[in-house]
């Protein structure tokens, strides 16, 4: 089970809501000064933890057993981060659920992150999944906690609640309209941050936007993602707005370019990751606009992530090379347009 | 902002000192400042200074330094007796090395971390089997916030049940200390 196969909530703007949580125990060093023998005992003390206290079964990934291509799909699965994939001294261990909605990163930049995600705007539903293993975790083991600091964590940026709250929102119509900079702006005078998904924010590839809160420190959890609510639905009604606007019959070039790239994506031959991301945005755009009707009820989201390198290969080993998987992921597409 | 002195790289080390009432402010580069010699007058040696300008963090920490008001130096211990981490490795990578850094370091990472999130005071959640007192700050401030959303809506008999709760609570702590 992957998160990305359901659609969720105002998935029309919101692709994903996702929840990070960084704790740290209080008597190990955290993992950029700590030894093996202490990454060791990071894993020992949270696994038995949540096998006390936690009433489901868990997988235990060990990364050191993990090939390099199942990594890259965890990668593009947004899963763990690039750091967590590195090779270090320290043991790391993932710990996931059934759902795929839940993934816990051992020994990353801090001893334990937390993270839940999941499909369109479920925010609060990603919070409370997150604070419940949480709870699990705290009964388990002594977690370095401060009475003025919060949760102590490796990075003075995440001190406090240890909370980043983010959701992966579908822009293209504000970016079309070249609203992206102000939006930028004007989210990081209320303390969001907003990046682009994939390279930079002006230039995101496939339109698609991470916007999380900044600060961790004298907000509460409750405040956090009130905040973030509020700015992610005044972002949804902006540019749905704008989408009515740029859907309008007269505007001819906006039609055309949706379905000139919903003809390349039915009928290319050969295609790079990043093409196919950014024609992908724009029919998604075309069906929820109503314009491409044909796809109104394809999961392209599900479409974006399967056609990622590693994903490629992990359906057919072939795909290693980039020439053939150019040629393959075009073969996917097709079929899938279908 | 642009070096003062040079005029042509990024300032990332910020200087502010007040002698007898005159405040005299500099903005200098890495290699400006490292000529100027003010770095060694800072709270660190001039050797973890390249580190500093890097990255956001960098920047930020690169402000405190500068930011010591009268041009003071702050006295603290220099490394964690708990993980060995040295404050100016902590500076460098912007990262602790342990919990007990933010005990051993705390008047020095105190104005980067007020920097960060204006703000350095934790409200939230509390791990269980944590102090009471923090646990009774943070349900203090969801009720006055509480009261304040009640007044606003014109709510006022829960209003003046959430007061009464308010008054309650302060009392006991009032008679516990």
């Amino acid at each position: 089970m992957k998160w990305y196969i359901n659609s969720g909530v105002d998935s029309d703007v919101v692709v994903s809501s996702r929840i990070r949580l960084a704790r740290n125990l209080d008597e190990l060093p955290f993992p950029n000064s700590m030894d093996r023998e202490s990454s060791e005992k990071v894993i020992d003390a949270v696994r038995s933890a949540l096998e006390k206290y936690g009433n489901e079964s868990f997988h235990y990934l060990d990364m050191e057993k993990v090939s390099r291509l199942e990594t890259s799909v965890l990668l593009e699965d947004h899963l763990v981060s690039r750091e967590f994939c590195e090779q270090s001294g320290t043991h790391k261990m993932l710990i996931t659920d059934e759902t795929s909605n839940l993934a816990v990163m051992l020994n990353e930049e801090d001893h334990i992150r937390i993270q839940t995600i999941y499909a369109g705007f479920a925010i609060n539903e990603a919070y409370e999944r997150a604070n419940a293993i949480d709870d699990c975790i705290t009964k388990g083991v002594n977690l370095a906690f401060d009475e003025t600091l919060g949760y102590l964590t490796s990075c003075p940026t995440n001190l406090g609640t240890g909370l980043r709250a983010s959701v992966m929102l579908h822009l293209p119509a504000i970016s079309a309209s070249g609203y992206i900079k102000s939006l930028i702006s004007l989210m990081t005078k209320i303390g969001l941050t907003v990046r682009g998904l994939y390279g930079e924010y002006s230039e995101a590839k496939g339109q698609l936007y991470q916007l999380s809160n900044q600060v961790t420190l004298g907000i509460c959890e409750k405040d956090t993602l009130e905040k973030l609510t509020s700015a992610v639905l005044q972002i949804a009604a902006k540019e749905r707005e704008l989408r009515k606007t740029l859907s309008l019959e007269e505007n001819i070039s906006f039609q055309d370019k949706l379905w000139r790239s919903y003809g390349v994506l039915v009928s290319g031959r050969k295609m790079t990751a990043d093409e196919a991301a950014e024609l992908i945005s724009n029919v998604r755009l075309g069906a929820q606009s109503g314009i491409i009707p044909a796809l109104a009820e394809k999961n392209l989201i599900k479409l974006l992530i399967e056609i990622m390198p590693a994903h490629m290969i992990e359906r057919n080993n072939e795909a290693s090379d980039s020439d053939i998987r150019d040629k393959l992921r075009a073969d996917y597409i097709r079929e899938k347009m279908r | 902002m642009i070096c003062g002195e040079c005029g042509k790289n990024e300032a990332v080390f910020h200087y502010k000192a007040n002698h007898n009432g005159v405040v005299t402010e500099k903005h200098l580069c890495a290699q400006c400042a490292d000529k100027s010699g003010l770095m060694s007058q800072g709270l660190l040696g001039a050797g973890m200074f390249s580190g500093l300008a890097n990255g956001m963090l960098g920047e930020l920490l690169g402000g405190m330094i500068g930011n010591t008001g009268s041009g003071t130096v702050i006295k603290e211990a220099a490394v964690c007796p708990f993980c060995g981490m040295r404050i100016d490795e902590l500076m460098q990578n912007g990262k602790a090395g342990c919990a007990k850094c933010y005990k051993t370091f705390r008047g020095a990472l105190s104005p980067t971390i007020h920097k960060i999130h204006g703000n350095t005071e934790h409200t939230g959640k509390v791990p269980e089997g944590s102090h009471q007192y923090i646990k009774e700050q943070s349900k203090l401030a969801d009720l006055k916030k509480g009261l304040q959303e009640a007044i606003d809506k014109q709510e006022y008999e829960e209003a003046a049940k959430i007061r009464d709760e308010i008054r309650a609570m302060e009392n006991e702590r009032g008679n516990a200390s």
